[in-house]
């Protein structure tokens, strides 16, 4: 998978499930999802189930940790991390 | 016709619901709904769009009666004293009342989500709904609470850096009786999830009615699909995003006159 795409694609997933009404090239791979996007616990379920159909994954219940969704750089990492083993 | 709306207090048993109707100028109705609320923060959430859906009907002419369920919104007592059979009680109360106030009306039931599921399932004791307008049904109680948990380990995770749990130690909580979660801010008890898990549309024994319709909010979803096939449902998605989910979307008039235009296809 194009390395690029992965935060594209991860971009193109928040500003469709969230209904923001903000292109996704707006989001910056460091925009903080919490603070910048305001991003709530409802919203970052939302991010994960679109995470898991766009891409195929899922996410274990031990995979919920900050670190991993701090912002796209970091969702993008976890990602690349699940889909190439 | 006005939008005006009435709003007073319902008495179910020694609880007070909370209601609002929607009416026709003073003149009898030729039809009516009932709209049921889905839990928690999708109902906060929901609330916007059931106005204006509710206003757009009545300006088509079509009645309507939103009610709180007990525990919720304004009407009387605390969300976690109650439980599905609870809210059941509840709407078959608040049709009774619809059906008063519009007593030759073809009345319809619309439920969303959870409300969904409770409007279906309130089927097997009412004998005279006319249709049954199913927005994104939750159409298997236990599987959709089992995904939702997640939620609850995304909230732990915002707080407190990880979520610190997993699921299957929750729900064996929940399944001790012993146990309640706290999901979005309300509390689910042992009592609520047993319930929850009662609901399954599809082993509902009662027939549809004939105008039974399921809408899907901007994209169709795999388990809705399944089950509307299943059950010879007609289901479609309309051009609104889900109304049950807080975002930049605020329902307005459109809206309304978008799933009031729905709704009328669904009788």
């Amino acid at each position: 998978m194009d390395e690029k795409s992965i935060e594209r694609r991860i971009k193109e997933i928040i500003v469709e499930r969230l209904f923001l009404k903000i292109r996704p090239d707006d989001i910056r791979d460091d925009d903080a999802l919490m603070e910048k996007l305001g991003v709530d616990s409802v919203s970052v379920f939302e991010i994960v189930v679109g995470l898991e159909e766009v891409f195929g994954i899922s996410f274990e219940d031990d995979e919920f940790q900050i670190e991993k969704f701090r912002d796209v750089a970091s969702v993008a990492a976890h990602v690349r991390e699940k889909t190439q083993g | 016709m006005s939008d005006l709306c009435e709003s007073f207090f319902l008495h179910s048993g020694a609880r007070r619901l909370f209601a609002s109707w929607h009416g026709t100028d003073g003149r009898t109705p030729g039809r009516a709904a009932l709209f049921c609320h889905p839990l928690g923060e999708e109902k906060k959430c929901g609330h916007r769009a059931f106005v204006e859906t509710a206003r757009a009907l009545q300006r088509r002419g079509i009645a309507s009666l939103r009610f709180d369920m007990s525990g919720c919104g304004d009407s009387d007592d605390a969300f976690e004293n109650f439980s599905t059979a609870d809210w059941l009680d509840d709407i078959l109360f608040a049709w009774k009342e619809l059906r008063r106030r519009a007593p030759a009306a073809r009345c319809a039931l619309i439920g969303l989500r959870f409300g969904a599921a409770l409007a279906a399932l309130a089927l097997e004791r009412l004998s005279d709904v006319a249709a049954l307008a199913l927005w994104q049904p939750v159409v298997n109680g236990k599987e959709e609470f089992t995904s939702d948990l997640r939620r609850v380990l995304i909230q732990r995770m915002i707080t407190d850096g990880s979520a610190g749990t997993d699921r299957a130690e929750i729900l064996a909580r929940l399944e001790s009786g012993e146990g309640r979660v706290e999901v979005d801010g309300y509390a689910v008890t042992g009592a609520l999830y047993r319930g929850i898990c009662t609901m399954d549309l599809a082993s509902m024994r009662k027939e549809f009615p004939k105008a039974t319709t399921i809408t899907q909010f901007s994209r169709s979803n795999r388990r809705i699909e399944a089950f509307a096939e299943a059950a010879g449902i007609e289901s479609r998605v309309v051009d609104v995003p889900p109304i049950w989910i807080r975002s930049d979307f605020i329902p307005n008039a459109e809206t309304g006159d978008i799933l009031a235009a729905d709704l009328e296809t669904t009788e």
